[in-house]
């Protein structure tokens, strides 16, 4: 079996990342990846994480992406 | 063609099994307690109620088409970047049977084939238009050809309306990228020598604003005016 994620799904974890902050620890991914979230601590079971100068060209922490839905956001 | 993931930059924290195992669950959900969406000659394509955002495309082993799921990915994230109207890609996955899954954003509208054969005329947007729309089309082939990319099956159950009234293009199962301007994308041949003919975008389009017009011509559409032309 071989998986590839998209490279939007790269994309939107960067958009996300870029406003990560202490105000803002944990920042939900923009559909259709409403189900996955990225923070700089571990917030639950941890996805993937990138490296935050190869994602956002700027050094810091690890950037963690959490999936608690891979399938997006549960609809309320 | 673009720039790839470079995996090596990803480092997932837990082992490539439970990876896995994350997105071979949500395609069980889809396979269990999904429902059809849509569904053609070679594909189908499910979601699940209580997860309307993404949805997932199955590709059977034995009608699996030119493309297979990881290429048909990289032509959704190449026209995604180019912010040409398709539907975002998720995630590609291939198993060792042949059998391809495609996950990928849900978009909320129906194809112009089911607008005709469903008798949709209902369901239309009041902003659609029927002019714009094919004139946007029309635009978005040309855009898709700059990129040098052809989607080479373009009918009508692959062009969506969406809530908006707008053009969705999808499936590009049997898309091919140009590299050389002297190559004819609509003309392949195998390594069995074989030949492949497609029918140009440019026609295809043509075909659909014939069959479509004729539709909304029947409803009344133009003389109603809802946005179309009188």
């Amino acid at each position: 079996m071989s998986v590839k994620m998209s490279e939007q799904f790269r994309e939107a974890v960067k958009k996300a990342a870029l406003t990560l902050g202490e105000t803002n620890p944990k920042v939900y991914l923009e559909k259709p990846f409403g189900g996955f979230f990225v923070s700089f601590e571990a917030q639950g079971e941890v996805f993937t994480t990138f490296k935050s100068l190869d994602l956002i060209e700027k050094e810091g922490k690890d950037i963690l992406v959490t999936c608690e839905s891979f399938l997006g956001k549960k609809a309320s | 063609m673009f720039e790839k993931i470079n995996w090596s930059e990803i480092k997932t924290l837990e082992k490539k099994e439970k990876f896995e195992q994350i997105i071979w669950d949500a395609i069980k959900r889809i396979e269990c307690g999904g429902y059809n969406i849509g569904e053609g000659k070679t594909a189908k394509v499910c979601m699940l109620e209580e997860y309307p955002e993404a949805c997932l495309k199955t590709i059977s082993e034995k009608t699996i088409s030119k493309n297979r799921s990881h290429k048909e990915m990289e032509f959704l994230d190449l026209a995604s970047h180019h912010n040409l109207p398709v539907p975002k890609p998720i995630c590609s996955v291939e198993t060792d049977d042949g059998k391809d899954y495609l996950f990928m954003e849900t978009i909320n509208g129906f194809s112009l084939e089911d607008l005709v054969n469903m008798d949709l005329f209902g369901d239309l947007p009041e902003t659609f238009d029927f002019k714009k729309f094919f004139s946007e089309l029309r635009v978005i082939v040309e855009r898709m050809h700059e990129q040098r990319i052809y989607h080479r099956d373009l009918h009508w159950g692959n062009v969506l309306v969406d809530k908006e009234g707008k053009p969705i293009i999808i499936d590009f199962g049997d898309a091919t990228v140009n590299h050389l301007s002297s190559e004819d994308p609509y003309r392949e041949i195998n390594a069995k020598g074989e030949m492949t003919l497609y029918q140009s975008d440019e026609n295809r389009i043509a075909q659909v604003y014939k069959q479509v017009g004729t539709y909304l011509r029947e409803k009344g559409f133009f003389e109603v005016k809802k946005g179309g032309d009188k």
